[in-house]
């Protein structure tokens, strides 16, 4: 049967975790939060640590919306971007403290979420994403025209720095504790959220949205809500990227930056929260940290994921961490036809 | 006895087939109606009128006395009727207990926040959420399956975790599109005795569509057989199967013949 090891690809939610579980699993991300800023001494390092946790919630979204409700987003870098223009300009020009500028940041997000998740459900999976990358250009296109706001191309520099009570996150080592500690809450509050009745529903609906319906889900809501949700997340990570960067411009949110994200997402595990955190670490820690020694890496990156992700859909459509056939129609279809093309029986096949 | 669905004049084409031709259909509270026909004389379509996942072009649907023509598939669903599919809808990537908690979507508390908070009350909640859905994998006769991914049972087995889905959601109408089709005929009898069985534990109002005209004899207290998209006799089921309109609108099929 299964190995307690292999839990986190989740083989079975509906069983509770035990309280020892839990108390070692609490106590393991105490010691991390502590430990890693002790360990990891050298700034840049610490930096792509930081990174990681900025990328994290984003994969997460991306991972509510692809993994778990099974549509298919290629636009959530305007999301992002939404979140950090949103918490720069609401800290700059209306003189919020950094904690509601994040707040508002998820939500600003979340409600852009919702808006394009109406026009979205009313086709069908594969024009979705269209309709998302099509919402991505606009985004950027916005951004990259609204001098007044935004100025445009240029960009907004000098963010200021995370700031909480009057404490400001001046180092690396400072960003760490803040966005350890937040992104530790958001994967909690992730992880209760998909792992109850409404991440059943969200996978309901991807599995079979006819029987979801016929079991009494309110589809189009439950697939705005994902949005929605998905979207606040993203928005929490634009306000930390902003705030870490320090410089939030058009660049930062175009279009490949959205594949980077689904690519993530789908890499680390569909419809895992572990996978979404093992997505964001693989796609950003590795080609960051080998940025000095193969520059390539970092330039080739969409390239070399796509190639990743072609084999990934050839053996493993739902990730690393993904559990079963747990993916979205759209992949699931790729994947047949990969195997297909290769001469090989499609994975549900017996 | 007081009558819980009644359907009246039910028209539905697709292109220039009629699927549904003029349908009236009532169902008494706590009886099991037997619907029978030929292939493509409009039974499923009728199930789908019935639940909102086909809207009638003509025809009214009326749930207790409530107006359902119009309503959408998961409304329906909430007021009270529960199906199950000609060819399985089980969710594969979910274990057989989470599939049967599916069913609990309606009663569970389904919010954003309730899951975030997690006030007390919720976990006990959920645990005996769990209990249930144990019990009646258990009752459908899949106590040796629990926890197992639904996508390792066999076709048989699907088919009762299909019915124990449905039943979590306690409808007050539970509508079986051949819950036996592709069962043999002792597999066939053995299932049939169990929804026999489930429906009178709670008293439950069943429609079912079977093609086993002996076991849909046994199990149904009045046919109704259909036949290009009307319905052609509506009957205690020893009158509806030796009915010659029946007869004549079976012929040429060898199952019905056969059956007789």
């Amino acid at each position: 049967m299964s190995m307690p090891t292999l839990s986190l690809a989740g083989t079975d939610r509906t069983r509770p975790t035990g309280l020892v579980g839990k108390l070692i699993l609490a106590a393991l991300c105490l010691v991390g939060l502590v430990a890693v800023p002790k360990v990891v001494t050298n700034p840049y390092w610490l930096h792509i640590l930081n990174l990681v946790l900025i990328y994290t919630p984003l994969s997460i979204g991306a991972n509510i919306i692809t993994g778990y409700a099974g549509m298919v987003s290629m636009g959530q870098a305007a999301f992002f971007g939404l979140g950090a223009y949103t918490s720069a300009l609401l800290m700059m020009d209306a003189g919020f403290p950094w904690f509601a500028a994040f707040l508002c940041a998820g939500l600003v997000a979340a409600l852009g979420g919702a808006l394009v998740a109406v026009p979205c459900l009313r086709v069908k999976s594969d024009f979705l994403s269209l309709v998302t990358i099509a919402f991505g250009q606009i985004f950027f296109v916005v951004i990259n025209g609204w001098m007044d706001l935004t100025r445009g191309p240029m960009g907004i520099p000098s963010v200021p720095q995370v700031q909480v009570f009057g404490w400001k996150a001046r180092t690396e080592t400072d960003f760490w504790y803040v966005a350890a500690i937040i992104v530790g809450i958001i994967v909690f509050a992730a992880w209760r959220i998909v792992s109850g009745p409404v991440g059943r529903a969200w996978e309901m609906i991807r599995d079979d949205e006819e029987a979801a319906r016929a079991l009494g889900v309110n589809v189009t809501y439950r697939k705005i809500l994902a949005f929605a949700v998905g979207c606040l997340f993203s928005g929490f990570a634009g306000s930390l990227f902003a705030h870490n960067l320090r410089l939030v411009s058009p660049d930062s949110f175009v279009q490949e930056e959205s594949l980077v994200i689904m690519q993530m997402a789908i890499l680390g595990g569909l419809a895992s929260i572990p996978g979404s955190i093992l997505g964001a670490f693989l796609l950003i820690a590795i080609p960051e940290a080998l940025r000095s020694s193969i520059p390539e890496l970092i330039v080739y990156r969409p390239g070399i994921m796509g190639l990743l992700l072609i084999v990934m859909m050839i053996w493993r459509p739902q990730g690393i961490l993904g559990r079963r056939r747990a993916a979205p129609a759209l992949l699931l279809s790729l994947s047949d036809t990969l195997r297909r093309a290769l001469g090989l029986k499609p994975l549900g096949e017996k | 006895m007081a009558t819980i669905l009644e359907a009246t004049g039910l028209v539905k084409s697709f292109g220039g087939v009629r699927a549904l031709d003029g349908v009236d259909l009532s169902v008494e509270d706590g009886e099991i109606l037997g619907v029978m026909g030929p292939n493509g004389s409009g039974k499923t379509t009728l199930f789908n009128a019935i639940t909102g996942a086909i809207r009638p072009d003509a025809g009214r649907v009326t749930l207790a006395g409530h107006d359902i023509t119009k309503r959408s598939t998961f409304r329906i669903a909430r007021l009270g009727i529960a199906r199950t599919f000609q060819n399985l809808r089980i969710f594969t990537n979910m274990t057989t207990t989470e599939n049967v908690l599916c069913g609990a979507h309606m009663r569970e508390d389904t919010s954003v926040l309730g899951s975030l908070l997690r006030l007390p009350g919720r976990s006990a909640a959920e645990g005996e959420e769990r209990r249930r859905a144990v019990e009646l994998l258990k009752e459908v006769g899949l106590g040796e399956r629990i926890d197992v991914y639904a996508s390792d049972l066999s076709y048989g087995q699907t088919k009762r975790l299909e019915l124990a889905r449905a039943l979590n959601t306690e409808p007050r109408l539970l509508l079986l599109d051949e819950p036996t089709a592709g069962l043999n005929d002792a597999q066939a009898a053995v299932l049939l005795g169990l929804v026999r069985a489930v429906c009178r534990r709670r008293n439950l109002t069943l429609v079912v569509i079977e093609h086993n005209v002996p076991a849909l004899v046994w199990l149904a207290r009045r046919i109704v057989v259909m036949d290009a998209g009307r319905v052609l006799v509506d009957d205690t089921p020893e009158a509806a199967v030796s009915d010659p309109r029946v007869i004549e609108a079976y012929l040429g099929h060898d199952s019905m013949r056969s059956a007789l």
